[in-house]
């Protein structure tokens, strides 16, 4: 016994030894990055290195689980602890309350600045949706607070394959919600081909969705009115809203287990032509790209349930930096990010990870699939360009009113009574 | 006992007892001073200080003053009864004595705060509201419970119970069931998210193969996904239990059961006369650990469901997970507190009854 | 002789029983790396259910390239070892000191420190981050096996509790009589007897440690220090991993397959400290 004890101490003491070597070998990084993307954790490790090469300067980029990473940006603030350089999810007002607290440095000076062109390079609206304008509702002083890195949008793909094998024109993608749900059915015909999948199981997409036809319907004025508390949710209006996902449900051509799929699986499907629709944003060419390259597809605008007004589709910023004010490293943080939005760099990022870029003029280097999410500029919103956005119990609740209703476990009126509910409990605190 | 020898025998549970200081009690009040707080609308970083309005919120106002009321009354009544002494804090009652005003204050005090919250809220109407949601998930968390202390603990004692009878060691099977618990919950969950899924619908295509056809189903769908994640659940940990009633059932000699079976006992008297009285202490462990296990348990729906379909997996820990990353620091602690609260009621009532049973 | 065909078919029973559990908790395995040998696309027509038609590692060396789980691998081993040891000696010191010593408010700490069990801790991650952070323990080693030690301690300290209880008190009066100190009874006579709970607080520990990830992406920040569940996730996380099943199966048994071996070979001394320990007991 005696033995054991000794050998487990020294076991201790050589492991605790390793330990502490292991940590002081390691060169310490001058410049850490905290960030969700697993996907584009090669692409930045490259990059890294490339930028040691030419600066001699370390860059280090921490990928936490996407699950995970609020909490941990949620401790590190409390603590005071963030990295030079991190990401930031959620609603704009996560973006402000950082800005509004001193956490984030405000980048309008350095992008500005005389000599430098670099706020001219990037496309307008992945810049806005990082930026707050005079007299904002969050009170932040208006500027510039983050770095977008690449761009997405958010739309409806159509599999031309299936199309064309049904008798429509492969070209002509349907035009109105109606004319969709006709081809959807269409599925039935079809073995283990579903009309419409998408993956709600992650709720946002639904949230998505919703709002672009929110737009459509009632028009974005009278969106914004119901966030202001100025318009119910019960309003007939929403009704329809809430409406078009019965008659999705009612169609029948939903992919089964659609509210649990999550958005990788969702891609899946429509990457081995097992849907007609698809809702998805520009990150799932990868994707497609690797599960089959022969995929024929594109981009519809959203097939409208309204004539009057012109729907939404979410496009911006895919994922922006932010830069920690109280970094000893802001200087070099914000180089590096000046040096990662430059040309060459947003060249090799979007051609490793099949992503928009946030900059101009590289059109003729984004993949040809990119180009289709390039479509419907027109109709570009994002929730970050809205001045107000909605409480996020009442997006809960409307995401999950949804699933309720594409279960069949709820009809629309009752959905809208419930979001109307929620939204005034939370308007009253 | 002296004083050198108190601080020697104290000095066993230091190390334990720092480690608790720090990890738990301090984080402890940190949460509850963080669950009188709230975020303001356009500011998640600034938290202003709001009282009990978090618990309010979670309980409605209605049953929070009868809560508040019945926890002061109940303080009250401890400290009258005086079962400080039980404590051993001290050989001198100063210490047990300064404990007993201090609770008859602070039960004093919640009897006050009640009698005013009523009265104001009496004055205006307000609507009976207690957070659904939250009850909800509390709910799911319970069932899977349930479910664990049924169908799990009743497979691992039958399961220990035929290790035991059929054969004296039971080595391979004690390796086997065991295999699964070893390898983590992130582990199953993704694998029976694969078995699972619709697509590429593995189980519903073993059942075919077996000719089960009209059982196959989507697990994951609104009817079955919270069955789905109980069971699985189940599946997952009933080696522990297994494994710790094995151990108990060969504790109990041979030689019992002998002078059993001489007196004439048959094998359900023999169960139940030796077999059940001899485990008691172990089958509370089990309850116990299956209890903490499971109205814990986020790692495995977080990997198979993510709370979905419309959040009917949502269990209660992932509803604070979530509630946490949209920013409701304040009312995520406050409904910590509250789980954890129910949590130790549950146990120690466990502990008690398993007292009472052993004596 | 109707004695007999009784009891061959009581234990007829029994066996079919048991291998039908048996089978349901092999059955993943088999398939699992049935499943990792093929391409994805003979997965997706067979399901797995099937023989691979030619065994090909791809995924696996895809994995051990890409999947760097390496590290990850032995953070994990280091993690679980460390704290196990910590938890066995704190506790059992603990346990010992509340069943058999006499000191101030004894009863009050133990009540803490099983109520201590019950606090979910997502709810104290800012809390636990802050804390760590004030005394430099954050995204450190020792940081996390402290936090790890202190989950697995309230249990274990309960379960050395309960089985010193039941010890007779001789044994410990003989050493006392013999002029040993509190320390060394605890040691040489108390610790040895426990051999029993030290099992079960082992085999809990070692799979609460090893499968633990949410306090280690809250605690630690450096790729360098993760344990393995958080290099799974993250590697399920990928568009890889999220889409080509068989490469995340290869993934999830190089994850698995250790700590199976691992659990193989320590299982016999496990087992064999538990039952023979029962007998005191």
């Amino acid at each position: 016994m005696r033995k054991f004890f000794t050998f487990t101490i020294i076991l201790l003491v050589c492991f605790s030894l390793v330990g502490c070597g292991k940590s002081k070998q390691e060169t310490s990084p001058k410049v850490t990055i905290w960030h969700w993307m697993s996907d584009r954790q090669d692409a930045f490790e490259q990059l890294a290195k490339k930028y040691k090469q030419e600066n001699q300067i370390n860059i280090k980029f921490e990928l936490f689980p996407h699950s995970a990473y609020t909490q941990k940006i949620n401790a590190a603030v409390a603590a005071n602890d963030l990295p030079d350089l991190f990401g930031i999810l959620g609603e704009k007002r996560v973006l402000a309350s950082f800005a509004k607290e001193g956490k984030i440095e405000d980048l309008t000076s350095y992008m500005q600045e005389a000599q430098s062109s670099w706020k001219r390079r990037f496309i307008d609206i992945c810049l806005k949706v990082n930026s707050f304008k005079d007299n904002n509702i969050y009170d932040v002083n208006p500027g510039i607070y983050g770095v977008p890195i690449d761009a997405m949008s958010i739309q409806f793909l159509y599999n031309k394959k299936l199309l064309k094998e049904e008798g429509f024109d492969p070209n002509t993608p349907p035009q109105t919600f109606t004319d969709l749900l006709n081809i959807a059915k269409k599925a039935a015909n079809k073995k283990d081909v579903y009309g419409f999948a998408s993956g709600w199981g992650e709720t946002w997409l639904i949230y998505c969705m919703a709002t672009n036809y929110a737009f459509d319907i009632m028009g974005q004025e009278k969106f914004l009115d119901t966030i202001k508390g100025k318009v119910s949710y019960t309003d007939p209006d929403w009704i329809k809203v809430f409406s078009l996902f019965k008659d999705l449900q009612q169609s029948g051509s939903l992919a089964p287990g659609i509210i649990t799929m999550n958005n990788k699986e969702a891609e899946q499907i429509f990457a081995t032509n097992r849907t007609f629709f698809t809702f998805n944003g520009s990150w799932g060419v990868n994707t497609y790209q690797q599960i089959n390259p022969e995929l024929e597809y594109s981009t519809m605008a959203p097939p409208r349930a309204n004539q009057n007004y012109a729907p939404g589709v979410w496009a911006g910023a895919g994922a922006s930096f932010v830069v920690n004010a109280q970094s000893k490293n802001k200087k070099l943080a914000i180089e590096f990010l000046n040096w990662l939005t430059e040309k060459e760099q947003q060249i090799f990022l979007i051609k490793e990870t099949s992503n928009l870029p946030s900059i101009k003029g590289l059109k003729k280097n984004i993949q040809s699939d990119m180009k289709y999410f390039l479509d419907n500029q027109q109709y570009f919103t994002h929730p970050r360009l809205w001045p107000e956005n909605e409480n996020s119990r009442v997006v809960e609740a409307i995401n999950r009113g949804i699933q309720n209703i594409v279960i069949g476990e709820k009809t629309p009126q009752e959905v809208a009574e419930e979001v109307a509910k929620t939204k005034k409990q939370y308007s009253q605190q | 006992m002296n004083k050198k020898e108190q601080l020697i025998n104290f000095s066993f549970v230091a190390p334990a007892l720092a480690i608790f200081s720090f990890f738990y009690i301090i984080p402890f009040f940190y949460t509850f001073w963080l669950s009188l707080h709230k975020a303001s609308p356009t500011n998640v970083l600034d938290l202003n200080f709001v009282g009990a309005q978090n618990f309010k919120d979670i309980f409605s106002p209605q049953i929070f003053i009868v809560l508040v009321a019945v926890v002061g009354i109940f303080l009250i009544l401890f400290a009258l009864k005086n079962k400080f002494q039980k404590l051993s804090l001290n050989n001198k009652k100063g210490l047990a004595q300064t404990l007993q005003f201090a609770t008859i204050a602070i039960g004093g005090a919640c009897l006050i705060y009640a009698a005013t919250t009523f009265i104001t809220i009496s004055r205006q109407a307000i609507d009976f509201n207690p957070d659904l949601q939250w009850w909800n998930s509390v709910r799911r968390s319970f069932y899977i419970t349930l479910w664990g202390l049924t169908f799990q603990n009743c497979l691992a004692f039958i399961l220990a119970l035929g290790v035991d009878r059929a054969t004296r060691t039971g080595k391979l099977y004690r390796v086997i069931f065991f295999l699964l618990p070893v390898l983590g919950e992130v582990i199953i969950g993704l694998l029976l998210r694969i078995m699972l899924s619709h697509y590429p619908g593995v189980f519903n295509h073993l059942l075919e193969n077996i000719g089960l056809g009209q059982w196959a189903q989507n697990w994951l769908g609104k009817d079955m996904a919270l069955a789905t994640l109980a069971v699985s659940h189940c599946w997952r940990g009933f080696g522990y239990g297994f494994i710790i009633l094995l151990a108990g059932l060969q504790t109990i000699p041979e030689q019992l059961y002998e002078a059993a079976r001489i007196d004439g006992a048959n094998a359900w008297h023999r169960f139940t006369k030796i077999t059940v009285p001899m485990l008691v202490p172990i089958i509370f462990l089990v309850i116990i650990l299956t209890i903490l296990g499971t109205v814990q348990i986020i790692g495995l729906p977080m990997a198979l469901t993510r709370g979905g379909p419309a959040g009917k997996t949502t269990v209660s820990v992932l509803r604070i997970f979530y509630d946490l990353n949209n920013s409701h620091v304040g009312y995520a602690s406050a409904e910590g507190l509250i789980l954890g609260l129910i949590l130790v009621t549950l146990s120690f009532g466990m502990l008690k009854i398993s007292k009472k049973m052993k004596s | 002789m109707p004695e007999q065909v009784k009891k061959t078919l009581y234990l007829l029973v029994i066996h079919t029983l048991l291998i039908a559990v048996a089978l349901s908790c092999i059955f993943p395995f088999v398939w699992m790396i049935n499943s990792s040998l093929k391409p994805n696309s003979e997965f997706i027509q067979d399901h797995g259910f099937e023989p691979p038609s030619e065994v090909n590692f791809e995924n696996y060396i895809y994995t051990f390239t890409k999947g760097n789980l390496g590290t990850y691998f032995l953070n994990s081993i280091l993690y679980t070892f460390l704290t196990v040891i910590a938890i066995v000696i704190i506790s059992s010191l603990a346990g010992y000191g509340i069943s058999r010593l006499k000191f101030k408010g004894k009863n009050l700490i133990f009540y803490m420190i099983l109520a201590a069990m019950m606090i979910p801790i997502p709810a104290a991650f800012v809390p636990l981050y802050v804390l760590l952070k004030g005394v430099g323990l954050l995204n450190t080693r020792i940081g996390y096996i402290l936090a790890m030690v202190n989950v697995g301690l309230s249990l274990s300290i309960y379960l050395y509790k309960t089985f010193f209880d039941q010890l007779p008190k001789d044994l410990e009066e003989s050493a006392r009589i013999d002029g040993c100190g509190k320390l060394r009874i605890w040691w040489h006579v108390m610790f040895p007897l426990a051999k029993p709970a030290t099992g079960v607080v082992v085999i809990f520990n070692a799979l609460n440690v090893w499968n633990e990830l949410i306090l280690a992406l809250v605690i630690l920040s450096r790729k360098g220090l993760m344990p393995l569940q958080v290099g799974l996730l993250k590697f399920s996380q990928s568009s890889v991993g999220l889409t080509q099943y068989t490469t995340l199966m290869a993934a999830l048994t190089i994850a698995a397959l250790p700590i199976i071996i691992i659990y193989l070979i320590m299982q016999k001394h496990i087992i064999k400290g538990m039952t023979a320990g029962a007998t005191v007991g």
